[in-house]
C-alpha cells in the first residue's frame, strides 16, 4: 500500500523523515489523548517535543503487555469510542484480557499493510484463499479476509469448522492459498495423509505461515509434503496485525512494514539497543495508528536485523525471526498463552497456587494444544487416584472453558525442572 | 483402631519403584503390605511399612509427595466366602470402599486386607459391632 | 522537496513552533491546517527567512536553509504569498507583478520577466483588464490574485501562501483554489496554510494537522477530510455553512 509521503521504496532519508513525522504526530496524540502514556512520560520527566530524532525515541518508556492488561479495557484508546468502528480482544496477561480498537481509517490501514504482504507472496486476483487458523487468532482472520479481498482473491473466511471438513474444502473448493499456523499446518498435512489424499489431488500452491516462527527445517519438510511455496507474516496478536512483517520472493528474512512501525531491537535484559546484527527483543512503535497507539512495546519476539540490501529491490528493513522468546510466553497454534495468566486459572481450579508448573507447547492426542505440567506437592497429592484424576480434568477444563486452550495437564513428581521459560517444548 | 499407610506419588517411568524400594532398604524399613494404583501418566503406591515416620522421612528427603492415611486392616476368614461377608456387611451399611488392598504374610492363619472406607469411623463400628477382627497399627508394623 | 525536521520556533518568550517536522515532495500540493494561532504562519515565515532564529533543520532540494535572507530563499526558487496579500496599492497591478520579478530583472532577465508578465495576466485576465489601476483599487479577490501573481513572478519552484481565502466570499475562494489546482498541473510544488481545512484539503494531496504548535496528524487529504477528528476540530459548523452553497 503506497502511504503518502511515503514511496513504496524510499531511500533513507525518505524513509526517516516519513518516520520522524508520523512519530512526532503519534507522541503527540498519545501525550495528549491517553493519560497512561502521558503519566509514563512524566514519570520520565520527558515531553514529546524532547524527540527531535528518531535516536530519541530510547528515551522513551517502554509499554509492556501487562499495561495492556492493566488498562483493561479502553485506558489506551487515543480517540473517542464514537469514532471507534471494531474492537478486538486478545489474551492478554493476567485476569484480564488486552482489547484494542480502530477507526474506520486504521481498518483501511490494516487491510492495505496485509494486502501488500499478500501480494508479496503472489496472492491475486485467481486465487482461492482459505482461512485455516485457530479460533484464537480470529481478530487475525478477519485480517487476512480483508487483506485478500483488497487483491480480488476469492477468500474462504476462517470458520470453527472440524479438521476434516477443512480438508474438504481444501480438495472440493480448488483452495490455492492457505494461511495457517506452523503447527496447524502440520495437523493438516497429517490429517490428508491419514486420509489418503495426494497432495497432486490438490490445487493449492501457497502457504503462508502466521502467528509463530518456524524453523527451516519444519518448513521444508510441509512445503515437501504439500508441494508448496512457504511465506512467513509476522504479526502482533495486540493490534491485528497479521502482517506486519513480511517475506518477499527472496524468501530471506521478512520485510517490516516501516511505513506503519517503527522497530527496535533491545537487549532483553537491560533494555539497552542490540548491537548492529545482534539477536534481541523486537520492540514496535506504531506510527500511522489512530485509535490505539503502541509506544516502544516490548513484543516478546526475537529477532535480528539482516543488514544486506534484499535482492527484491524493497528498502524495507529486513528481520530474521527466531524460535525463542524473551518472555514467559508459549505460543499455540499461533495464540499466546502468557504464563501467569494461565497460572492466574490454574490456582483458581485448584484453590490454590501449586509450587511448581511448567508449561510447553505440546499434544493432545492429535490436536496441538499447550502442556501443563504440576509438580507434585502434599496439597494436590491424594492417596486416592481419583482425587488426582479430578486435579487434571478441573485444571483442563478450566482452561478450555476460561482461555479457550486445549491443555494437557501431567502430574509430575516433585519439583518440575522449570525449562527456559517460555522455550517452545514439543513432547514427544 | 485405625492403621497408618503412607502414599507416594510416583510417575509412570521406569525405575521408581525401584527407587522407593531402595530408599527404604537403606533406611532398614521393611514393607509390610504393598499396592499400586496406576493410571498411564502416573501412579499411587501405598504401603504399609513397619516404620511409618522414618519411611516418611527419608522418602521426603529424597523428594517424594508423601502423605499419611488412615486405612483399616481387618482380618478376613480364610475360606470360601470370608471377603464376601465382610463386603455384604459393609454394603448393607452403604459404607463405600475407596480401594483396599491385601497385606502380605499376616500373623495367625487368617487373611488381612487394608481397606481404606469412605467413612472411616463408621465403618470400623460396624465391623466391630459385627465381631470381626481389627488390627491395631502396633499389630501390623511390629511384626 | 522541502524537509522540515523538528522546527522549533520563539516569538519573545513563548514557543509557537515545538518540534514541528513536515515534508512536501515534487508536485505535490500540501495542505498544512489548524486553528488560528496553532502556529501555520510561524512555520511559513521560518522557511521563507522571515523570522530572526528558528531551531531545527529546513531543508530545500536538500540543502539546508538555515541563515539565509529571504532574497536568497527566493533565489533558490521559494516564494510565499503572504497573508493579508500585503500588495502596493499606490502601484498600479502591473508594477506590482514585476515587483515580484525584482531579483530576475536584476539578473537581466527582462525577457523572461515579459514572458511570465504575459502568462499571469493570461492565468488571470481580470488583473489584465485592470493591468493599469492602481492595486488598491482591487477587491479582496482581486487582490488575491494579484499577490499570487506577484509571487509566480518569481518563477518559484515551491509556492507557498498563507491563507490565501481570509476574508473572500466562497466563490473567491473557489476561484482561487481553482487557479492552485492549474497551477499544480503544470509541476508547480504548493503547500498551502489555511484555516479553512474543507477548501484546501479539497484541493491537496496530503495533509498535515498543527495544534498548538505541535504536528497532531498528516495523511492523504481525502482521508482527513473523512477523520472525524479533523471534522469535528476544523471541518465544524462554521466551515460546513459557509461553504453549504458549494457544488
Amino acid at each position: 500500500m503506497a502511504v503518502p509521503g511515503f514511496p513504496e521504496n524510499p531511500d533513507s532519508q525518505q524513509r526517516s523523515q516519513h518516520q520522524l513525522e508520523r512519530l512526532q504526530e503519534t507522541l503527540n496524540r498519545a501525550y495528549r489523548s491517553v493519560p497512561f502514556y502521558q503519566a509514563a512520560f512524566k514519570e520520565k520527566n520527558i515531553d514529546p517535543l524532547d524527540v527531535g530524532g528518531l535516536e530519541d525515541l530510547a528515551k522513551l518508556p517502554f509499554t509492556e503487555r501487562r499495561h495492556l492488561a492493566e488498562n483493561y479495557p479502553y485506558g489506551l484508546f487515543a480517540v473517542p469510542l464514537r469514532d471507534i468502528v471494531r474492537i478486538h480482544t486478545a489474551p492478554g496477561e493476567g485476569q484480564a484480557p488486552s482489547v484494542s480498537g480502530y477507526t474506520a481509517q486504521d481498518l483501511d490501514l490494516w487491510r492495505g499493510l496485509v494486502a501488500r504482504a499478500l501480494a508479496a507472496a503472489g496472492v491475486n486476483a485467481n486465487d482461492i484463499m482459505q482461512i485455516f487458523l485457530d479460533p484464537g487468532l480470529a481478530s487475525w482472520g478477519r485480517g487476512y479476509k480483508d487483506g485478500a479481498e483488497e487483491l480480488e482473491a476469492s477468500v474462504i473466511p476462517l470458520t470453527a469448522l472440524p479438521l476434516e471438513k477443512q480438508q474438504m474444502v481444501l480438495k472440493d473448493y480448488k483452495t490455492s492459498v492457505v494461511v495457517t499456523t506452523p503447527s496447524s499446518a502440520e495437523e493438516l498435512c497429517q490429517g490428508l495423509y491419514a486420509k489418503g489424499i495426494n497432495p497432486n489431488e490438490l490445487a493449492l500452491k501457497t502457504l503462508i505461515f502466521a502467528g509463530e516462527p518456524i524453523t527451516l527445517e519444519d518448513r521444508k519438510v510441509i512445503a515437501g509434503k504439500l508441494h508448496v511455496d512457504t511465506w512467513v507474516h509476522y504479526g502482533l496478536s495486540e493490534v491485528p496485525g497479521p502482517a506486519i512483517a513480511f517475506e518477499c520472493k527472496a524468501h530471506e528474512g521478512l520485510h517490516v512494514s516501516e511505513d506503519h512501525f517503527y522497530p527496535e531491537i533491545i537487549n532483553p535484559s537491560t533494555g539497552e539497543p542490540a548491537a548492529p546484527g545482534e539477536e534481541g527483543e523486537l520492540v514496535l512503535t506504531t506510527l500511522t495508528t489512530r485509535a490505539f497507539p503502541l509506544i516502544r512495546f516490548r513484543t516478546g519476539d526475537r529477532v535480528s536485523y539482516i543488514q544486506e540490501p534484499c535482492s527484491c529491490g524493497r528498502t524495507l528493513c529486513r528481520i530474521n525471526w527466531h524460535q525463542e522468546r524473551t518472555d514467559n510466553i508459549v505460543v499455540i497454534k499461533g495464540v499466546k498463552v502468557h504464563h501467569a495468566q494461565v497460572m492466574a486459572h490454574i490456582s483458581k481450579a485448584l484453590g490454590f497456587t501449586p509450587t511448581c508448573c511448567r508449561l510447553l507447547a505440546g499434544k493432545k492426542g492429535d490436536r496441538v494444544g499447550l502442556e501443563v505440567w504440576l509438580g507434585m506437592d502434599e496439597t494436590i497429592f491424594s492417596d486416592e487416584i481419583k482425587e488426582l484424576e479430578k486435579v487434571v480434568d478441573n485444571v483442563e477444563n478450566a482452561l478450555i472453558q476460561e482461555l479457550g486452550i486445549t491443555a494437557r495437564v501431567r502430574l509430575a513428581e516433585g519439583e518440575v525442572e522449570c525449562a527456559e521459560p517460555g522455550r517452545r517444548e514439543v513432547a514427544p | 483402631m485405625q492403621a497408618e499407610q503412607i502414599s507416594i506419588f510416583i510417575e509412570n517411568k521406569a525405575g521408581r519403584l525401584a527407587e522407593v524400594a531402595r530408599i527404604l532398604s537403606d533406611s532398614d524399613v521393611n514393607i509390610r503390605a504393598l499396592s499400586l494404583a496406576d493410571t498411564s501418566d502416573f501412579g499411587v503406591l501405598r504401603l504399609i511399612v513397619n516404620h511409618t515416620s522414618r519411611a516418611r522421612d527419608v522418602l521426603k528427603d529424597n523428594g517424594f509427595t508423601v502423605r499419611r492415611t488412615s486405612v483399616a486392616a481387618v482380618e478376613v476368614m480364610d475360606q470360601p466366602g470370608g471377603l464376601l461377608a465382610v463386603l455384604d456387611l459393609l454394603n448393607g451399611a452403604g459404607v463405600n470402599i475407596e480401594y483396599m488392598y491385601a497385606y502380605a504374610n499376616p500373623p495367625g492363619g487368617n487373611a488381612v486386607m487394608i481397606f481404606r472406607f469412605d467413612r472411616m469411623e463408621d465403618a470400623i463400628e460396624l465391623l466391630k459391632n459385627n465381631n470381626m477382627r481389627i488390627l491395631e497399627a502396633e499389630e501390623l508394623s511390629g511384626i | 522537496m522541502l524537509q522540515i525536521r523538528n522546527l522549533k520556533c520563539y516569538y519573545g518568550g513563548i514557543r509557537a513552533l515545538s518540534g514541528v517536522s513536515l515534508s512536501v515532495s515534487q508536485g505535490e500540493l500540501v495542505a498544512l491546517i489548524g486553528a488560528n494561532g496553532a502556529g501555520k504562519s510561524t512555520l511559513l515565515q521560518a522557511v521563507c527567512g522571515l523570522l530572526p532564529s528558528w531551531e531545527g533543520e529546513i531543508q530545500f532540494d536538500g540543502k539546508s536553509l538555515t541563515g539565509l535572507k529571504p532574497p536568497a530563499i527566493v533565489a533558490r526558487g521559494v516564494s510565499m504569498v503572504p497573508e493579508g496579500r500585503l500588495i502596493f496599492p499606490p502601484l498600479s497591478v502591473l508594477d506590482n507583478l514585476k515587483l515580484g520579478a525584482y531579483l530576475r530583472s536584476r539578473q537581466k532577465d527582462h525577457a523572461g520577466v515579459q514572458q511570465d508578465l504575459e502568462k499571469m495576466l493570461d492565468l488571470f485576465p481580470v488583473l489584465r483588464e485592470r493591468a493599469r489601476q492602481n492595486a488598491g483599487t482591487l477587491s479582496g479577490g482581486e487582490q488575491q490574485m494579484l499577490a499570487v501573481g506577484r509571487a509566480l513572478m518569481a518563477n518559484p519552484r515551491l509556492l507557498l501562501l498563507d491563507e490565501p481565502s481570509m476574508g473572500l466570499a466562497p466563490l473567491v475562494v473557489r476561484k482561487i483554489f481553482d487557479t492552485l489546482t492549474e497551477l499544480r498541473k503544470t509541476g508547480l510544488t504548493i503547500l498551502i496554510v489555511e484555516q479553512n481545512a474543507q477548501a484546501a484539503l479539497e484541493i491537496a494531496d496530503r495533509g498535515y494537522v498543527l495544534e498548538t504548535g505541535r504536528m497532531v496528524l498528516a495523511g492523504e487529504a481525502s482521508q482527513l477530510l473523512e477523520d472525524k477528528e479533523v471534522k469535528r476540530a476544523y471541518l465544524g459548523k462554521d466551515y460546513s455553512k459557509f461553504y453549504e452553497g458549494r457544488g
